[in-house]
């Protein structure tokens, strides 16, 4: 048992892991709970204060951070996400990313709320945490290994059938940028490139086992607010979809509002026949053989397919979610439905993330159709839009670094540098990092998409609620803190707007991290369901779980805390400001060409007033975009206003 | 005693549950009820213990409870119900 018996909620201590020089240590998780919630924010925390200027990502002075949310472990509802967080390789700045995992539980179980990992190995090694036994073990058997052999090498070799681990595949160990880190066979902390980081320190994988607890300090108090969150799930609007298909459900939706890329997001719907021959849904029906599902989480959202006929014949698989669709299968124009789910496996085997991969080969083939990249460029072949081979042999030069696949493995953003020929203007990245999705049409979700801290994408600023009908608007507005219901209907101008949309996204920025920090899946919250949890409930469950009483609006102080320090990490390592606030060109310039939408284009003035909105209700400056000496000193980061001040990025 | 439940998504809720039933904790290696992984992606093997052993407590069905824990936590409770019925008859014969 090694769990500190005077924590709640949290396991107690972080395990801090020297890979240089194998020295391996433990400190108090208190020493941070009081300011930073789990997961992501006690991890921006400690890169905050240990990554400093002069680190590049690739350095053995970087700091990888495993870290399990505080109600991972328990019964609260959706409590199953854990987070991967580190000086990204791809945005060269703040990276996370989070992801359903069994691994977290496992890891509090066993003492610890996060893992730090930093130094190098001399040689391919990886962690075996079982309680306070922690070993760095020799891995050059497991180097060059695909993830879910490794996995199950690794689960003879330590002799349990019921382990958990998080590995990286050969896209990591190729350092190509965009990798990820598998869960086991299939979970992936996708975004940013842990995967790559973990690379580049030589660290295959780790594995856990813990036979500790997680204690609440008043469980009745815990329980009874778990069931009664619980027995909301039944009823409400999302819970059928979502058990049948996952999010593979919102493809019609998508459609309906221009969200889904198609070659590139030269289009943002997908030809109606196209989508109709790849609807996911008939495909799960057809080939479901069983279920997946994650702790605690009460709605359930995968299904295992098994294609006894077709292009994947002979796979079995857990199904991919909505990502993969828009981000490989449309982007890409591939017309074959079981594209999607073999595509997804096999990025998963290799290790590299799906919407990397998309978006850098999105890139790709559209500079291909504009003549851009010739077959001289690309090792004597022609890119064809929706030729499924070919991209499966792409993706594979990529992670093997192969021919053209080696300046690809570096991301669309650096790959149009080395490339010029104007070819950046097809480069759809925010921060350096590939967008996978059409920021036009919905202007909160391209606000929250936009200025998300690690580079473009929705799960961190993005409301989605916002491009869906049918909803209980003064409920909307309570929930949201907002005076008007800005909420998609068919011929209603709401969406299109940009009037109290800055606020929508403030209020997202709290909710998404509280949940990342909580570990509480963005599915199991009024993020996706009004009748789901919000501030007030998580507030409630880390109260009577860790015995700290928090109110909602302390939970809003802290995560506005968690985004000051976000952007001032990023102000140190990056010269992102206003500029990387903006749409990418292609979203800024181009009217939307077909669907409900046709014809409506971000208009560049209203924009900017948007986002000087945006910086105004943050305490920012509207100018650079930095935050200014007043909002860090009332967030008691009076330490970041100085650094901010000494490096001329504090807001005036 | 074991059962081949096809419908598991191995969510393991019910041993969380069921920890807390036993010692009020979240304790998962103290349950009385282990999800085995089979491997072959077709559900997952779940085995109900009658007897303490090691950590591990026997089931005794969440007496006094109206519903046993594990079963209020699982998504595909009208299966587990079976089991731990099944299991119950069994158990109470020998």
């Amino acid at each position: 048992m090694t769990s500190d018996n005077n924590s709640y909620g949290y396991a107690g201590k972080i395990l801090r892991i020297n890979l240089s020089n194998g020295k391996i240590s433990t400190e108090q998780t208190s020493k941070y709970s009081k300011e930073w919630l789990g997961g992501p924010g006690i991890a921006i925390k400690i890169l905050y204060d240990e990554v400093r200027e002069w680190v590049k990502p690739f350095d053995p002075a970087n700091r990888i951070v495993f870290a399990a949310g505080v109600l991972q472990g328990t019964l609260a509802p959706g409590a199953c996400k854990m987070t991967i967080s580190t000086l990204s390789p791809v945005t060269g700045g703040w990276g996370t990313g989070a992801s359903d995992s069994h691994f977290g539980g496992e890891l509090k179980c066993a003492g610890y709320d996060a893992v730090v990992v930093f130094g190098k190995s001399r040689k391919p090694v990886y962690i075996w945490i079982k309680d306070d036994k922690v070993e760095i073990r020799d891995a050059s058997n497991l180097w060059g290994k695909e993830t879910y052999e490794t996995f199950s090498l690794l689960k003879e070799e330590i002799n349990d059938p019921t382990i958990h681990a998080l590995l990286i595949g050969p896209s990591g160990e190729n350092l190509v940028r965009g990798s990820c880190v598998i869960q086991d066979t299939g979970r992936a902390f996708g975004r940013c490139g842990p995967g790559a980081v973990m690379g580049s320190k030589n660290l295959k994988a780790i594995m856990v086992k813990g036979k500790g607890s997680v204690k609440m300090a008043d469980p009745e108090r815990f329980m009874a607010c778990a069931v009664e969150l619980k027995s909301r799930v039944p009823n409400a609007r999302v819970t059928k979809p979502l058990r049948d298909v996952g999010t593979l459900g919102i493809l019609k939706p998508k459609q309906d509002v221009c969200g889904v890329m198609y070659k590139n997001a030269q289009e943002v719907k997908l030809p109606d026949e196209m989508a109709e021959k790849i609807d996911p849904v008939k495909t799960i029906k057809k080939y479901k053989i069983g279920r997946k599902c994650f702790p605690g989480c009460p709605i359930g959202c995968s299904q295992v397919l098994h294609f006894y006929d077709g292009s994947f014949k002979g796979l079995t698989v857990t199904n991919n979610q909505w990502e993969t669709l828009g981000t490989l299968q449309g982007r890409l124009a591939v017309e074959d439905p079981q594209f999607m789910f073999g595509v997804n496996d096999y990025c998963n085997k290799l290790g590299i993330d799906v919407d990397f991969a998309g978006g850098t080969l999105g890139w790709a083939y559209e500079c291909a159709q504009r003549g851009i990249l010739t077959e001289s460029d690309t090792d004597g072949e022609k890119l064809e839009w929706g030729n499924m081979e070919q991209i499966m042999k792409w993706i594979k030069k990529i992670v093997y670094r192969e021919g053209f696949g080696d300046i690809l493995a570096e991301g669309c953003k650096r790959a149009s540098e080395k490339i010029g020929r104007d070819s950046g203007y097809y480069c759809l990245n925010i921060k350096g990092q590939e967008l996978y999705e059409p920021c036009r049409g919905s202007m909160a979700w391209g606000l929250g998409a936009i200025v998300s801290t690690r580079g473009g994408g929705h799960t961190n600023s993005a409301p989605v609620l916002e491009t869906v009908g049918g909803l209980d608007a003064a409920k909307m507005q309570k929930v949201y803190h907002i005076e008007h219901m800005y909420q998609f209907e068919p011929g209603d101008e709401n969406p299109l707007g940009y009037k109290g949309k800055p606020k929508m996204v403030m209020f997202t920025e709290a909710l998404q991290r509280m949940a990342n920090c909580l570990s509480v899946c963005h599915f199991s919250t009024v993020w996706f369901d009004l009748d789901f949890m919000s501030l007030p409930e998580m507030a409630e469950l880390y109260s009577s779980a860790t015995g700290i009483e928090t109110t909602e609006n302390d939970l809003f102080d802290i995560a506005m805390r968690q985004l000051n320090i976000e952007k001032a990490f990023n102000l140190r390592h990056t010269d992102y400001d206003r500029k990387d606030d903006m749409p990418t060109p292609r979203d800024l310039n181009e009217p939307i060409p077909t669907g409900n939408l046709a014809g409506w284009q971000i208009e560049e003035d209203k924009w900017n007033k948007m986002l000087d909105e945006y910086y105004e209700i943050h305490g920012w400056d509207k100018k650079t975009s930095y935050p200014k000496k007043e909002i860090l000193k009332k967030l008691n980061l009076e330490y970041v206003a100085d650094e901010m001040e000494m490096i001329g990025k504090l807001g005036k | 005693m074991k059962y081949n439940m096809l419908n598991c998504g191995g969510c393991r809720s019910c041993e969380l549950a069921c920890s807390f039933h036993h010692t009020g904790k979240f304790e998962p290696s103290v349950s009385s009820l282990i999800v085995i992984d089979k491997e072959d992606l077709r559900g997952f093997t779940i085995e109900l213990l009658e007897k303490s052993e090691d950590d591990r407590f026997a089931c005794d069905g969440c007496e006094g409870l109206e519903e046993p824990l594990c079963i209020e936590w699982c998504k595909q409770k009208d299966d587990l119900e079976k089991y731990l019925a099944d299991f119950m008859k069994k158990k109470n014969k020998k």
